[in-house]
């Protein structure tokens, strides 16, 4: 769904355009060469930001090129809502962005202005950036991760692959407004206390009306006691002002309706405590299904069936019927499995997790990391097999790779921050 | 008029579930499709690419590919091209194995590039002939679009044609691909494909067919001769299994009825049975594997006997959230499906945590 991406002074590319077709795609090149920023470049242009290492980019001047004064993003994609080819313009100065949404080949926007355009993208593309990166995007390492994992942190790690730790997130915000409801709350107790040991001090209105009586009656018998009066009577407005006080909603109802609103909150959080393993118990079986689709492609001649019961405990079928556990599985079959199951996540979350028409994108940020020569032998034919979706991108230093996709763009450093040597294959 | 045999796809040394008999079958199969061609007596057999699975054949493929082409010298004009399967790491087309059957002139084929063109005479007619290898998709069109043919019968064959029908220049008189194994012709725009010679994934050829297309090319336009193209091996395929909501012992016994069901032809015959439906992963785990394939072998002893597990297993499944990652969305899914009582009070509070910031 991303068709053609050009980049003016972001990062280390001061004037370039990459095209990106249907199939498998390799960005290829050694450490440094510029294949990460290719795919933040993306991001940015779509969500207006940038996350290195699951962390927000704070400075978005830092993505301008040295020797820029302003970095221009242009990116041509499909959106899936409509099938239409739109492209987003968006300019970084130092301390603020433009944006720009085209209709590819209008020359008048359809939406301008940074907001607008965030929001319109989101429309278009059906979902949010947290999403969008939780359904087209494995991350370095994630792969090998899982193969070492016992199927109990398998379970946690596939969790959060899958997206659904923003539930987590939600959730201790929601920990915090609670905090801060009840920390109200006992202010207002404590007020309330205060006003009512002050109240204990004073005399009360029973009292206060005695005085008042017998000092009328002084007054009758000629004394003076003007000065007494005025006293009495300002202990008296005193002793109005705090009980209309105690009795004000802020006092009285205020304390019930927060207490209420806390509590409902606190059971909104056991919701989004529960919903995260409603939501895993219905993607399981989607994901199994897809990784088994998958694993079969490649090693269908040896196997029939993966299965993944509700530990998390993966086991292989044989073609004889045997059951085979992984760990007895060789060390391609072994990464070909986890493998399958990461892709798998993906796949199944943009079948199932949206209602809209799926992204058909996957980003894979060097799926090699982590794996030896002898596993990592099967990632190009596994790569090459990944027909699940229409736009395959692979970001790797692996060489081995250059057979496995359909196309190849190959980034060669140049040094001294020039822009490096770019060849489209 | 000028006769063309057109066959394609042959993968020899490919080995379907790692039988090693597959890949006896894969040259048999070859040789039967090349024998009937040379029935039609043509003056040009094509086999448009993945003559070999993999850029590396073993010498045992390689010896027989030598000594059936060495049959077909004098005989016809033979033509091969490079497949996907031929070449090595994408394009390096100086590696692939046809560049030895080319230099002991067995074969014609692209050479060391994508493509090649040359004209020579049948009957004293003229054919000029446009071969692309494998290649990329843009490059393809490229030779497609620039080739100018100056003869009245001009051949353009490539291992894989996706070009639409309709944007095919029109001055050629027969278009052949392959890439794909399943026979598919057009006799409106003469573009044909004559599918694998034997079978190599079933699960994508199990519902089409393989056939031989004799194509007799004349300026006044061409006939098409068409003939069934079998495997030498009888595969027996059944899909319709459907274990959707059956316990465990059910499944087992409706599976080894649709194997009594089955009564193959020929001997040692490869059956794949392809299971569907939705059942609970308890049944799952008590589905008998591998005493209904002993059960199947023992009934119909065939060559290969693959149970295809396509079936779908859940738990109990109250709650179904259309949006799992889309958070308001799904709280409120659930209090509507669980029909919670405090519904109403956590829909007043949710816009307070989660209303869209407005920017």
């Amino acid at each position: 769904m991303i068709r053609r991406l050009r980049l003016q002074n972001f990062k280390v590319y001061k004037n370039q355009e990459f095209n990106f077709e249907k199939g498998t795609t390799a960005i290829l090149g050694p450490n440094g060469s510029g294949k990460t920023s290719i795919l933040e470049a993306i991001e940015f242009a779509l969500f207006r930001m940038v996350t290195r290492k699951e962390k927000k980019v704070p400075k978005l001047e830092e993505l301008i090129n040295h020797q820029g004064k302003r970095a221009k993003i242009e990116l041509e994609f499909v959106a899936p809502i409509n099938r239409r080819s739109y492209t987003v313009v968006r300019i970084i100065n130092p301390g603020e962005t433009q944006a720009d949404l085209f209709l590819t080949g209008n020359k008048q926007p359809e939406t301008s202005g940074v907001a607008r355009v965030d929001d319109q993208i989101v429309e278009l593309i059906g979902m949010d950036r947290h999403a969008f990166s939780a359904l087209t995007y494995v991350r370095q390492g994630e792969i090998d991760r899982l193969s070492r994992l016992a199927p109990k942190g398998r379970r946690t790690d596939l969790y959060s692959m899958m997206g659904l730790s923003v539930y987590d997130k939600e959730s201790s915000r929601i920990q915090k407004e609670i905090r801060q409801i009840d920390k109200e709350i006992e202010n207002i107790e404590e007020s309330k206390k205060r006003l009512e040991e002050v109240r204990k001090h004073l005399p009360n209105q029973k009292e206060i009306e005695a005085a008042l009586r017998a000092l009328a009656e002084l007054e009758q018998s000629g004394v003076k006691i003007k000065q007494v009066k005025d006293v009495i009577q300002k202990v008296d407005q005193s002793l109005s002002a705090i009980q209309s006080q105690l009795e004000s909603p802020e006092l009285s109802t205020r304390p019930e309706e927060l207490k209420e609103e806390s509590e409902i909150t606190k059971y909104l959080r056991v919701l989004l405590d529960t919903i995260p393993d409603v939501a895993e118990n219905q993607l399981r079986p989607h994901i199994r299904d897809e990784a088994r689709t998958l694993f079969r492609e490649i090693f269908g001649d040896r196997y029939s069936d993966l299965i993944i019961d509700d530990d998390y405990e993966i086991a292989l079928y044989d073609l004889q019927g045997n059951r085979v556990s992984l760990m007895a599985a060789s060390g391609g079959e072994d990464v070909c499995v986890n493998f399958s199951l990461r892709v798998a996540v993906n796949t199944a979350l943009q079948k199932h997790s949206i209602t809209g028409p799926p992204p058909g994108l996957l980003v894979l940020d060097e799926p090699g990391a982590g794996l030896d020569t002898q596993r990592r032998r099967w990632l190009p034919e596994a790569i090459s097999r990944l027909d699940v979706v229409d736009q395959v991108i692979v970001v790797t230093h692996m060489e081995e790779m250059k057979g496995a996709t359909d196309h190849i763009i190959s980034l060669t450093p140049q040094g001294k921050g020039r822009q490096p040597l770019v060849e489209i294959d | 008029m000028v006769r063309v045999a057109h066959i394609s796809d042959s993968h020899l040394g490919s080995s379907m579930f790692q039988l090693t008999e597959r890949r006896e079958d894969a040259r048999r199969s070859l040789k039967k499709a090349v024998d009937m061609a040379m029935k039609h007596s043509p003056d040009i057999l094509i086999h448009t690419g993945d003559l070999f699975h993999s850029p590396l054949p073993q010498n045992d493929d390689m010896i027989f590919v030598i000594e059936l082409f060495k049959s077909l010298r004098d005989k016809v004009r033979l033509i091969v091209l490079d497949g996907n399967h031929d070449l090595p790491y994408g394009y390096r087309y100086a590696y692939s194995p046809l560049r030895g059957l080319e230099t002991m002139e067995l074969i014609v084929s692209t050479g060391s590039g994508p493509y090649k063109t040359f004209t020579e005479s049948f009957d004293g007619k003229t054919v000029e002939f446009h071969l692309v290898s494998w290649t990329s998709g843009q490059q393809l069109e490229h030779f497609l679009n620039s080739a100018r043919p100056t003869e009245k019968i001009a051949l353009f064959f490539a291992h894989d044609i996706q070009t639409p029908k309709e944007n095919l220049p029109l001055y050629f008189s027969y278009f052949g691909c392959g890439h794909k194994h399943n026979f598919w012709l057009d006799e409106e725009y003469d573009i044909g494909r004559p599918g694998s010679t034997c079978f190599i994934n079933w699960d994508r050829e199990m519902g089409g067919r393989k056939k031989l297309i004799v194509v007799d090319v004349d300026t006044s336009g061409n006939e098409y001769t068409l003939e069934q193209l079998n495997d030498v091996r009888e595969f027996k395929f059944l899909t319709g299994v459907d274990i959707t909501g059956m316990g465990p012992e059910e499944v087992n016994n409706s599976l080894r009825k649709s194997l009594d069901k089955l009564s193959p032809k020929k001997t040692k015959p490869i059956i794949i049975l392809k299971v569907n439906g939705l059942i609970d992963s308890e049944t799952e785990k008590s589905i008998e594997r591998s005493e209904i394939l002993k059960y199947g072998e023992k009934k119909l002893d065939p060559l290969f006997l693959h149970i295809e597990p396509n079936w779908s297993s859940v738990g109990a499944r109250p709650v179904n959230l259309s949006e799992p990652l889309n958070v308001e969305f799904s709280i409120l899914e659930y209090l509507t499906q669980t029909k919670d009582k405090r519904a109403q009070q956590i829909q007043r509070i949710l816009p307070k945590y989660f209303g869209r910031e407005v920017t």
